[in-house]
């Protein structure tokens, strides 16, 4: 092999590799976002991890401090409820019952706070109904009577 | 039940014509026999008149609403615009696969007509590959998720549309991509054929880089719109998130702009045939993952379908497809070996090996980071999910050797760019480049990626004006026309060139766009009462009260702020809170205020009885140039398109030496 083509390969290796390291290094957990269930948080407590919460809102656990505009509640788990708080502009669609995903870190309390709230796409609801599970579209038309009444109040 | 019965019957003899097609294209081809090859392009065709009848049937009953029809019903409702009854032919699972298949057999029918004279030992190959693409989607819409099932009971009403998705932009965005992603089919179809004959010279290159600049061309446009939309409609104030239905459509078009550099020096050089092929088969494996990703559910988007259970076959069609590319690539290995070598780090050559690696690695990296949470969960049973800080951390430095080729590139020559020409060229652009960082720092903006983006944007925008500018030079040192009428002819005898400098200089517009957004936006939440004020970085917002409002399919309470800048009113933001009538649902709409050096963003929620109403505020520096890059990117892609007769008839005097 000639001296150019060492040199090419050494380069082209050079380059080529530490693109690699950093493609491997960005792997890192503060990177990643860990995927746990309710039950699996409320047991195990992770304390560094980002994580992603599913699950639906707790009847009755929604609070929100609006002048502050804080957000509150509980994620329900099979067993456990998890406790959420939130601070920002909510998404649409966060009501007691609602499936919701939250993303965030676990603080000493055991609390989740989020720095992310996602609510489900509303074509995910189409696939809840076919699994048989709670019917959104009551939820929605109660949810739109709530709010219309609270326009009204508002608004008079 | 006519139409029902036309559209089955048609995707189902569809289906068997494709499989004639194939065989016949592929028997014809190896026992170069022209019968059989004309049957089987004539199958082709006939399969695309089929689909066509096909996707007109459906169209047809959407429009009238017939609701019998299941895929009617579950997208059209009896208030939805005839614009969404057209457009939900692609809004739905089994619909857009349709579209898919409809592209594909348009272009493998457009590709038989305009090869009728040439090529003809590639052809048969040709149309047979194509063949298999359609005979794949064909089996995924005869079997797996069919758009003519009809429902037990007909319902009085349809499910309609979803809100969020009655937009022009959502109604474009599908089909801009898709004419770009079926797009690289052609080229990966001309590519097996070069691969099956062993005809590995130019010939299977030139006669699919207009193909494949049009699928490019549409891919990135898909992309960009994508973001355009997700940026007005979805009120996170953000374009891109990294989410893996975004990354399946970027990467294709990472190996497509990759590939489109490198069949350059194989034109020129005759090397990189094996990155080339590699490439090409890449671009296509990428594309039909693309199309898998977003229907199978096996990775959590906001973008996804209904989950489907079919992506195994999606899987395997993969699979099969990876193995038998590279096979007859391992097999044609001695005829795909350069005939030069590289003979210096500073030539043309070695600026397009390093642009191709950049883009596999960026690639690979997005790969990985989309696959990783698959993976884990496979291997350790965690479930994760790879966020934005992934991508950025990888993708960001790998992007800067991308910002500095855009400029570097174009300045070196070819074999070897001597040490004096080196000076002369980089001299002044490295200059500005420096002089633009000195002013970043200077004005205290301190952001280690986006002082570097930008510095080194704007070297590369210098060097391809000073490029621009030699050669209008030239011209009119040889014709004593007017500078910018010998712009115009130095760019259309030079379209190649000239058009790829254009595409350069809108990218890196449009580097800065991203960079200078990302790096440096503001963002702010705070609850406010009517007539309050509130400082956003540099910009000033003031509360003027909320309005009710009803139109004829939501009800809205829209909140008006202005926006002021050092006292001066520069407009005004008028975010809204509509809850939709059907399906009732509630949508957040942002206020954005759109201009030159920032966009304004604001979105707000719970207003009280006193109109007071919690605000989230973004300002995002020089935003809008990055749709603005996008667009000079489309002129520069359109440029290097254009028909090479157009230039002739001013004769070679402008056509300047490589």
């Amino acid at each position: 092999m000639s001296a150019n083509k060492i040199k090419f390969l050494i380069a082209g290796f050079v380059i080529v590799s530490s693109f690699l390291f950093l493609a491997i290094s960005g792997f890192k957990s503060e990177n990643l976002v860990y995927f746990l269930t309710v039950d699996e948080v409320v047991k195990q407590k992770p304390s560094s991890n980002s994580i992603r919460v599913q699950g639906k809102i707790l009847e009755g656990s929604l609070k929100k401090k609006i002048e502050s505009m804080q957000i509150y509640f509980k994620i329900l788990g099979e067993v456990n409820a998890l406790p959420v708080t939130y601070k920002g502009v909510p998404p649409d669609l966060l009501e007691n019952g609602f499936p919701v995903i939250a993303e965030g870190k676990i603080n000493s309390k055991g609390t989740l706070v989020a720095n992310n709230l996602m609510v489900a796409c509303p074509s995910k609801f189409e696939e809840m109904k076919e699994k048989g599970d709670v019917m959104p579209e009551d939820h929605l038309r109660l949810m739109q009577k709530a709010k219309e009444r609270r326009l009204k109040n508002s608004l008079k | 039940m006519f139409l029902v019965d036309l559209g089955r019957y048609s995707i189902f003899f569809a289906l068997l014509l494709s499989l004639a097609s194939i065989f016949f294209s592929f028997f014809g081809g190896f026992l170069k026999n022209n019968r059989l090859t004309k049957v089987g392009s004539n199958s082709a065709i006939s399969v695309f008149v089929l689909v066509v009848t096909a996707s007109c049937s459906l169209i047809y009953l959407l429009m009238i609403r017939d609701y019998r029809v299941k895929y009617v019903a579950n997208h059209v409702n009896n208030s939805l615009e005839s614009f969404y009854r057209f457009s939900a032919f692609w809004g739905g699972q089994e619909g857009s696969l349709m579209l898919w298949l409809l592209l594909l057999c348009l272009y493998c029918f457009l590709v038989i007509r305009q090869n009728q004279k040439r090529n003809l030992d590639l052809m048969p190959f040709v149309t047979g590959t194509l063949m298999i693409t359609a005979f794949f989607f064909l089996f995924l819409l005869s079997f797996m998720t069919l758009p003519f099932d009809l429902n037990n009971v007909p319902p009085i009403d349809g499910k309609g549309l979803n809100p969020l998705l009655q937009d022009w932009g959502m109604v474009i965005h599908p089909p801009n991509l898709y004419l770009g992603y079926v797009g690289y089919v052609v080229p990966f179809s001309f590519c097996i054929a070069a691969l099956i004959t062993g005809k590995l010279d130019n010939d299977w290159i030139q006669t699919i880089r207009r193909w494949t600049l049009f699928a490019w061309f549409f891919n990135g446009t898909g992309i960009l719109l994508g973001g355009a939309w997700a940026y007005k409609e979805l009120g996170w104030g953000g374009y891109w998130a990294w989410d893996p239905v975004e990354n399946a459509s970027l990467m294709p078009w990472l190996t497509g702009t990759a590939f489109l550099h490198s069949i350059i020096i194989q034109e020129k050089r005759g090397m990189l045939k094996v990155w080339n092929v590699v490439l090409i088969i890449l671009t296509y494996l990428l594309t039909i993952f693309g199309t898998f990703v977003t229907r199978s559910g096996i990775l959590s988007s906001v973008h996804a379908f209904a989950n489907s259970n079919f992506g195994w076959v999606f899987l395997v069609y993969l699979l099969i497809a990876l193995f038998l590319s590279f096979v007859l690539v391992f097999v044609r290995l001695k005829k795909l070996k350069s005939e030069h070598e590289l003979e210096s780090f500073f030539s043309r050559e070695a600026g397009f090996l390093l642009n191709n690696v950049v883009f596999v690695s960026i690639t690979f990296a997005i790969f990985w980071g989309t696959m990783f949470p698959v993976v884990s969960e496979l291997v350790e049973g965690i479930k994760v999910t790879v966020g934005p800080p992934f991508f950025d951390q990888v993708n960001v430095p790998i992007g800067m050797f991308l910002l500095l080729l855009l400029g570097a590139g174009p300045l070196m020559a070819w074999r070897i760019t001597s040490t004096s020409q080196i000076k002369k060229s980089f001299i002044v652009p490295t200059i500005v480049g420096l002089l633009g960082t000195s002013i970043l720092l200077f004005f205290e903006v301190h952001h280690f990626y986006g002082v570097l983006a930008i510095s080194l944007s704007i070297f590369s925008i210098c060097a391809i004006i000073i490029e621009f500018h030699k050669g209008a030079n030239l011209v009119k040192e040889r014709t004593k026309l007017n500078y910018f009428t010998c712009i115009w002819f130095l760019t259309m005898n030079n379209k190649r060139r000239f058009g790829g400098y254009i595409v350069h200089l809108g990218m890196a517009i449009l580097f800065v766009g991203i960079a200078a957004s990302s790096a440096y936006q503001v963002t702010e939440e705070v609850r406010l009462r009517p007539g309050e004020s509130f400082h956003v970085g540099s910009v000033r917002m003031r509360y003027e009260g909320v309005k009710q409002e009803v139109s004829n399919s939501y009800r809205a309470v829209r909140a008006k702020l202005s926006v002021f800048i050092k006292g001066y009113q520069i407009g005004s933001v008028s975010p809204e809170r509509r809850i939709y009538f059907t399906p009732p649902q509630p949508t957040t709409e942002a206020g954005i205020r759109r201009g030159f050096f920032s966009d304004v963003y604001a979105v707000f929620s719970d207003v009280d009885s006193g109109g007071a109403a919690s605000f989230k505020f973004m300002v995002n520096p020089l935003l809008n140039w990055i749709w603005f890059g996008g667009i000079v990117f489309s002129l520069g892609a359109i440029v290097c398109f254009l028909p090479d007769r157009w230039s002739r008839r001013k004769g070679q005097i402008f056509t300047l030496k490589e």
